[in-house]
């Protein structure tokens, strides 16, 4: 046979062949187009921290909230707390809460016992004391849990407490099963090897989504947990049965993959591009936070370290102006040190641009036009640092001061921060820091000017002010154990605090963020309870509607 | 023949080679600034934070002396466990194994586009060699493999984006995220669960960060085409076959390609090698995952351990193609060994 039709009929065999395996192929069980679920896919912008519920202090809050659940939630708006896990949260003395479960399964199926309500929070307060990891210090006052029987307990405070405070914290108090020791073959509640067990992608919460996949650099999908017990009270048949959070860090990204359709919701997308895609038909959900941008001073490092000088770059800043120019409209003025609709907040606090003002404590220490050259850090790629960062270069170029920004990656303003404590020189003049709560507590909010013990190595390593006053101290503490007592009576004694912070000028509030998601408004939804202040950064999915 | 004392000769050179980049990337990432417990230790608060980062620096093994450090790192290296990132709290293997997987599929569609480009385009060149049109395939071949290819990236990306090519950056579409496949590659993975759907979306997203990269073996593999090719036309018994009359292209596939194949084939591995670089700086460009993407996270995070971890994969990776290379050259040409 000549060669060129043993070629012809080998390429027929060939073509024959391969049609016969791929009809087997797209007949085989492998080729099943799967069924048609709700998915929705989130953009969010930075890599998860970590997935241990009681261990993680950081971005992994917007993963936690779906798989696992507290006792409590608070709802700010309402100023009140709505039943999670529990379904009675009463106070039976001073010093006693007793708590009684709801009929919860957990994501293996097993049911949600007082016994995991123990464990977990006594493995989270255990995790601070003893290792210093996690938000533990939110069961401050915790004495005891007992166990009365499978849906009921007590909870026993070390003196009378509000611990409800605590049951809706957004960190460390998550319920999750006891068995996770077992699993994870860590003998020890408290070893690496469970907390590795968990940030390997591991979870046994009761929350309304599961863990399916976990690559916190890349993607975190979450299905629909269909015997969670709130389906029915939440009532939304259109909640997403697939979660797919994306991370995707850089904004412009995250806009074009919005625009193209690979992303239903997108946490951050660059702000001058907001009222284009309003403009385009996108949905613009602006949400009020507590989360908020705060400036501090170097104390320890001249001339930041004179309080008159400090007091100068408050009254310099262009305070009006922040709003507009550096948030594009997205967020609030900050005054004082706790954010807009936080216990404690008042407006009296707010500063106004008073350059003459400014000029005259300039002049009273001798710093007027003296040519000074100060430093301050933000926050690499955040486009409202930046922004403000070049306002407030404007306006103390007026005043003969040159301010130098250095934009740096998070966990080198972090560092850099902290560089307040040991090497005074080295720590900038002035940095940013963005703050959001871990419980309704203002004494959250002051925190970071604690000066604890330095010269017996206790720092306080988000003082980045490196402000110590001993005053400042002892009245936060007896703030704060009061307000765990009872918040309200104790809001008159964080007003003083804020009087000092406001005199003294360690620090100053300059904004209130709005978070801003551009969603697609042919695909998503956001139902009421979708979002909350108090988890920053948590969408609550079962809230969210996913339109066919 | 290749000797057996040749090739242990080599891989034995290979693994010193190997121990002293993972020392030397060890000791200089060491004293770069950043300090990996905090970042470990994550937000510590309170009067137990100290405690955290004191615990956190242990658990790293931040406390000991530079030598031991290094030491056990070595020797758990050996073992496989290289690690955890302090970032993504991940072990290091696993990460650094799933970026290059990314990578690795850039570069394998990267050269599946050059390839058969370079052989046609250099054959051409050949065959009309001193014409117009030699000319230009010389150079712009010379220009395709001069032009830096974060240059050529962008300009890419940028032009797709300006014409809505809505395929860019990431490396799988978010709705397909549940897939997951045994390979790493987007593209097989998707065919062996039968989402064609899906394998079209891979795709697409792989061929403009591949063509980027792809400019550079082009360019190469053209000009040693056109140059082996040539060359190879002079020789005697190519001479002789053109002389009976056999016709061109037959003289050309039969007698002149044979003898430039090992140079391609050798050529092309080392290329391979050297475009996990490129790639991993296209990569960035285009969104995708990869090394790149994944070197770039842990810098700014001061995650030593993935740092390490991902630097010394492709010096390995690099030294293997390299040893491997030889080895090939060495059995091709005895001189070699001498």
């Amino acid at each position: 046979m000549p060669r060129s039709k043993l070629l012809v009929a080998v390429l027929v065999l060939i073509l024959v062949l391969s049609g016969i395996a791929m009809f087997s192929f797209m007949r085989s069980p492998w080729f099943q187009q799967p069924t048609p679920v709700r998915s929705v896919v989130y953009a969010y912008r930075d890599a998860i921290t970590g997935i241990d519920p009681s261990v993680e202090d950081d971005t992994g809050i917007m993963v936690l909230h779906l798989v696992y659940e507290t006792l409590l939630r608070y709802d700010p708006v309402r100023d009140e707390y709505q039943y999670v896990l529990a379904k009675e949260v009463e106070r039976v003395d001073n010093n006693t809460w007793r708590v009684v479960l709801r009929d919860a399964k957990f994501h293996d199926g097993s049911p949600v016992t007082a016994h995991d309500v123990r464990f977990s929070i006594l493995r989270s307060k255990a995790l601070y004391d003893e290792k210093g990891l996690g938000a533990g210090w939110i069961w401050e006052c915790l004495e005891d849990v007992e166990v009365l029987d499978e849906k009921s307990l007590n909870i026993k405070t070390k003196f009378p407490c509000d611990v409800r405070i605590s049951l809706a914290a957004s960190y460390s108090a998550f319920i999750y099963s006891r068995k996770v020791v077992e699993l994870s073959g860590a003998g020890d509640p408290l070893s690496e090897k469970l907390i590795n067990w968990f940030n390997s992608g591991n979870a046994i919460g009761s929350g309304p989504y599961k863990l399916e996949k976990y690559e916190p650099d890349k993607m975190v999908v979450l299905s629909k947990f269909r015997e969670w017990w709130g389906w029915e009270s939440v009532n939304n048949p259109n909640a997403p049965d697939t979660v797919i959070i994306r991370i995707v860090e850089d904004p412009g990204e995250q806009e074009r993959l919005l625009r193209t359709g690979y992303v239903d919701i997108a946490s951050s997308v660059p702000i001058t591009s907001i009222s284009t895609l309003r403009k385009d038909g996108y949905g613009v959900i602006a949400a009020d936070t507590f989360h908020n941008f705060i400036l501090m001073f170097n104390t320890r490092r001249w001339p930041t370290n004179i309080t008159e000088f400090r007091l100068a770059i408050a009254y310099a800043i262009p305070w009006d102006k922040i709003v507009d120019q550096a948030l594009g409209g997205y967020g609030r003025k900050g005054s004082g040190l706790l954010p807009h609709g936080f216990p404690g907040y008042s407006p009296k606090w707010e500063f106004h641009q008073d350059l003459e003002k400014a000029r005259e404590l300039l002049e009273s220490v001798d710093l007027l036009n003296r040519d000074l050259k100060i430093s301050m850090v933000i926050v690499q790629g955040y486009e409202e640092e930046e922004r403000f960062a070049l306002i407030l270069k404007d306006a103390l170029a007026g005043l003969g001061i040159e301010l130098q920004i250095e934009a740096l990656p998070w966990d080198q303003v972090k560092e850099r921060g902290a560089a307040v404590w040991s090497d005074p020189e080295e720590a900038p003049h002035l940095i940013i820091n963005d703050w959001w709560p871990t419980y309704i507590i203002p004494y959250d909010y002051f925190s970071f000017l604690e000066c604890l013990e330095p010269e017996e190595g206790i720092i306080n390593y988000w003082n980045w002010a490196g402000y110590c006053n001993k005053n400042f101290d002892e009245l936060l503490s007896t703030a704060y154990e009061e307000s765990l007592r009872d918040l309200k009576g104790s809001l008159h004694l964080y007003d003083e605090i804020q009087k000092i912070a406001f005199e003294d000028m360690p620090a100053v509030n300059l904004w209130d963020k709005q978070h801003v998601y551009l969603i697609n408004l042919s695909k998503v939804r956001f139902g009421a309870g979708a979002l909350n202040s108090l988890y920053t950064y948590v969408i609550f999915f079962q809230y969210v509607e996913v339109l066919k | 023949m290749i000797t057996f004392n040749y090739i242990l000769k080599r891989v034995a050179l290979s693994l010193a080679l190997v121990l002293g980049v993972v020392a030397v990337t060890f000791v200089a990432i060491n004293f770069a600034p950043g300090d990996p417990a905090l970042v470990w230790a994550g937000k510590p608060r309170g009067p137990e934070a100290a405690t955290a980062i004191e615990s956190a620096r242990r658990y790293l093994g931040l406390d000991l002396p530079l030598h031991i450090r290094l030491a056990t790192y070595i020797y758990r290296f050996s073992t496989g466990d290289w690690g955890t990132s302090v970032r993504f709290k991940l072990p290091v293997l696993s990460i650094v194994v799933r970026s290059f997987a990314a990578s690795l599929e850039l570069i394998i569609y990267s050269f599946a586009i050059a390839t058969p480009l370079a052989l046609w385009l250099g054959t051409r060149a050949a065959v009309t060699r001193g014409s117009t049109t030699d000319r230009v395939i010389y150079y712009v071949s010379a220009v395709l493999a001069g032009s830096p290819r974060f240059l050529l990236a962008g300009l890419l990306y940028l032009a797709l984006y300006v014409a809505n090519y809505s395929y860019l950056g990431l490396r799988l579409d978010p709705a397909y995220s549940a897939l997951r496949g045994p390979t790493g590659f987007a593209t097989i993975d998707t065919l062996l669960l039968g989402r064609l759907d899906a394998f079209a979306d891979a795709v697409l997203r792989v061929i403009p960060p591949a063509l980027a990269i792809s400019t550079y073996p082009l360019g190469v593999l053209v000009r040693i085409v056109r140059v082996a090719l040539s060359e190879a036309f002079e020789e005697e018994y190519v001479r002789q076959a053109v002389s009976l009359g056999i016709a061109r292209k037959v003289v050309v596939r039969r007698y002149a390609f044979p003898s430039i194949l090992p140079v391609i084939s050798q050529l092309s591995g080392l290329m391979f090698a050297y475009l996990l670089i490129d790639a991993m700086v296209v990569e960035n460009v285009f969104s995708r995952e990869g090394l790149g993407e994944i070197v770039a996270k842990a810098v700014v995070s001061s995650d030593y351990p993935l740092l390490i971890g991902a630097t010394v994969f492709v010096a390995i990776v690099l030294i293997a193609v390299n040893t491997i290379a030889d080895i090939v050259q060495a059995t091709v040409d005895p001189r070699v060994r001498l």
